[in-house]
């Protein structure tokens, strides 16, 4: 009864807009729809993160009933696949061919690293929701290039503090995957943690296909304080379980990048993660009005209990695009214009909480420290610290921070293992 | 102490699970001189119907067995209908399976969908025991018993039945088999299935360890041609010690020398292509 009492009020309400703006309602209807490219993975191992990405994207646009300022919106959607070579292809193709105005998506980061002078060129927006790597908008930064998902470094400074200073810890153990992530977000790690005085005692760098951690859970030094953990996807179900076994949980914390227990994992992870911490900048037991009625309607496309942080992130990029459309009025053929609005957009409530860019490209925002609980039925993150508004560099001052090389690896190097 | 106990221990359970793997493609690729790409679809496909059963079920040995006897019918399906049209000619048959493999990968994604699974099995598999001071996880202990028995159970047939010595003589010399009136296209139908059991049986047990999710399909491939290669094509014993070295010299890798862990284990590969092209226990 009530729905149908506001879609009633809503009629009356479009009808009443129809009369009273009938010209600039013709005048917006003469321009051509704003065109959306949309670019995620749909085919190989990442398919589902690809398909989470979209249907937050999509959600948000049928909210607003796929019109912003006035003017339709045409979405385009590609798959990114599994090879960067052909992500780039699908990038040129929506420039070139479909001739959208801004370009959004991107898991991987070796696609998106080759996308960004392919978007500079056409002077085409290109906003990345997913594909981490930190000099995407640090030395690498590209200007018409923004992202609003997270990096490594970004989330490994604030657990580096975190860690020193809520939980006390003094010696650390890391075990991370051997490529950018792992290196990147433990890097930031032991570099916030190690100038407040904590040593990182041990890194451990797995293969990003490791299928039995037996042998490095058993070498852990047995003196650490806690584990940081930077092991994603489905490794991540074998390492918790591992370390769950080992009775390492029993003993000591496990601070795991948040992407170890992202939401689409914790039902196979079950019981075993219980009590592992993390930091991500989103968690679907976040208490808040924006992201509840994110939930349940993103429950009523998927039909699942679990709702990925992917999904989360680009609902957020696509109210935050839509806003910036609506304060250009529109007018995104201005391609400069639409894109230096679209940096100072900023959103003061969104599901993961408020949005803004940095002058590098980069989201500043907030980030949650999550512990693995069992409400009922189900497992969530729940939310036990925020750190607000964190820059991609910290407390650090950009320039300096620039001059210095990216995390890997050895940097920085391990002082006390 | 502790620590070569465990890291041992350690080696040997991970063989196990590579065991189960590779053995099921040494036989293929014995018998039938096929170069199985869709080894690892069975695994996979083994697995996610694993979830399903012990779901629904809540038994894993009802779990184990469904999947197993399923995917075995299904290997047994793809091989009347499919492979023996294209029978002795190498590379359509492996661009065949090839094919299969992708197809599997898709339709793995349509059903089950990409978000990762796990195998929980019943209570005990977290559990661990204590023995002389050392503690050894109870799943770990279930797979060496698995990999045991099913060795077990295939030498037996191997070597001690009629069915076997019919399969030996079949990969000697199959024409000559033909002609002493033993029905060669049955059993290679038979073994095509026993292969594709074994991996499913591997995909359950591998389930209950590390998981199933997209992509373990292509991931455990490479394992079980190292497997067969260092191993010797065909042979089961060679299959065995293979699985053991190679356990073993992953985990030492990881555990001594994380950095460079893909070269502890591939070098053995290697290093026996180099001295024995045949592998340890193939004939050439």
């Amino acid at each position: 009864m009530t729905t149908l009492a506001l879609k009633l009020v809503a009629l009356g309400l479009a009808g009443a807009v129809a009369v009273g703006g009938v010209a600039p309602a013709v005048h917006a209807a003469d321009k051509p729809p704003i065109k959306i490219g949309l670019i995620t993975p749909k085919t190989g191992n990442f398919a589902q993160m690809g398909i989470d990405m979209a249907e937050g994207f999509k959600l948000y646009l049928s909210e607003i009933d796929y019109h912003v300022a006035g003017r339709k919106i045409e979405l385009f959607e590609e798959d990114e696949g599994a090879q960067p070579a052909q992500a780039v292809t699908k990038v040129r193709k929506l420039i070139t061919h479909d001739k959208v105005n801004i370009v959004v998506g991107l898991f991987m980061a070796a696609a998106a690293y080759a996308a960004a002078p392919v978007a500079q060129e056409a002077e085409v927006p290109l906003v990345i929701t997913i594909a981490a790597s930190d000099d995407l908008t640090q030395r690498k930064a590209s200007k018409y290039l923004a992202r609003v998902s997270f990096t490594g470094g970004e989330l490994g400074h604030a657990a580096g503090d975190y860690a020193y200073k809520k939980l006390g810890w003094r010696k650390v153990s890391a075990i991370a995957m051997d490529y950018g992530w792992g290196h990147e977000t433990a890097g930031a790690f032991q570099r916030v943690f190690e100038e407040l005085g904590g040593q990182v005692i041990q890194k451990i760098w797995t293969p990003v296909n490791t299928a039995d951690f037996g042998p490095y859970v058993a070498s852990l030094k047995p003196e650490a304080d806690g584990i940081l953990d930077v092991v994603t996807g489905a490794a991540s179900i074998r390492l918790i379980g591992e370390l769950r076994k080992a009775g390492v949980l029993d003993k000591k914390k496990v601070l795991a990048a948040g992407s170890a227990t992202d939401e689409t994992l914790l039902k196979a992870l079950g019981d075993t993660a219980l009590g592992v911490l993390s930091f991500y900048p989103w968690s679907a037991a976040l208490d808040t009005p924006e992201n509840k009625r994110f939930l349940q309607r993103i429950k009523q496309v998927t039909k699942k209990d679990y709702v990925g942080t992917a999904a989360a992130i680009n609902y957020g990029a696509a109210l935050w695009i839509a806003e910036a459309i609506k304060t250009v009025g529109g007018d995104v053929e201005n391609k400069e214009k639409f894109f230096q609005t679209l940096r100072a957009t900023e959103i003061k409530s969104s599901p993961r909480g408020p949005i803004k860019i940095d002058k590098y490209g980069h989201i500043v925002q907030n980030i949650y420290f999550r512990r693995v609980d069992k409400a009922g039925a189900l497992y969530q993150n729940t939310v036990v610290e925020t750190y607000p508004s964190v820059s991609q560099f910290w407390k650090y001052n950009p320039e300096e921070y620039l001059k210095q090389p990216i995390y890997s690896r050895d940097n920085p190097p391990c002082k006390h293992c | 102490m502790q620590f070569w106990v465990n890291q041992t221990f350690n080696g040997i359970s991970y063989a196990a699970l590579l065991f189960l793997v590779g053995g099921g493609l040494t036989l293929i690729f014995g018998v039938m001189k096929i170069v199985n790409i869709a080894h690892g679809s069975f695994y996979l496909l083994g697995g996610y119907l694993g979830v399903t059963v012990f779901a629904r079920t809540g038994n894993f040995y009802v779990a184990l067995v469904v999947a197993s006897v399923a995917i075995a019918a299904g290997g047994m399906l793809m091989e009347r209908v499919f492979l023996r049209a294209v029978e002795g000619d190498d590379l359509r048959q492996m661009l065949l399976t090839m094919g299969i493999a992708l197809f599997v990968q898709d339709l793995c994604l349509l059903v089950w969908g990409g978000d990762p699974f796990n195998l929980r099995g019943p209570e005990y598999f977290q559990r661990s025991v204590r023995l002389a001071g050392f503690s050894f996880p109870v799943l770990r202990l279930f797979m060496i018993g698995a990999a045991a028995l099913v060795f077990a159970v295939l030498w037996w047939f191997q070597e001690r039945t009629r069915a076997g010595a019919m399969v030996r003589a079949a990969v000697d010399n199959a024409e000559m088999t033909e002609a002493l009136g033993i029905n060669v296209p049955l059993l290679r139908m038979a073994v095509f299935g026993l292969g594709a059991l074994l991996a499913a049986f591997g995909g359950v047990v591998g389930s209950a360890f590390m998981g199933i999710a997209p992509g373990l399909d292509f991931e455990i491939l490479p394992y079980a041609f190292v497997v067969v290669i260092v191993g010797g094509m065909g042979s089961l014993t060679g299959a065995l010690v293979a699985a053991v070295l190679l356990g073993l010299t992953d985990n030492f890798g990881k555990a001594l020398f994380p950095e460079i862990s893909y070269f502890t284990l591939f070098a053995p590969m290697g290093l026996v292509l180099a001295l024995r092209p045949s592998g340890l226990f193939g004939r050439s």
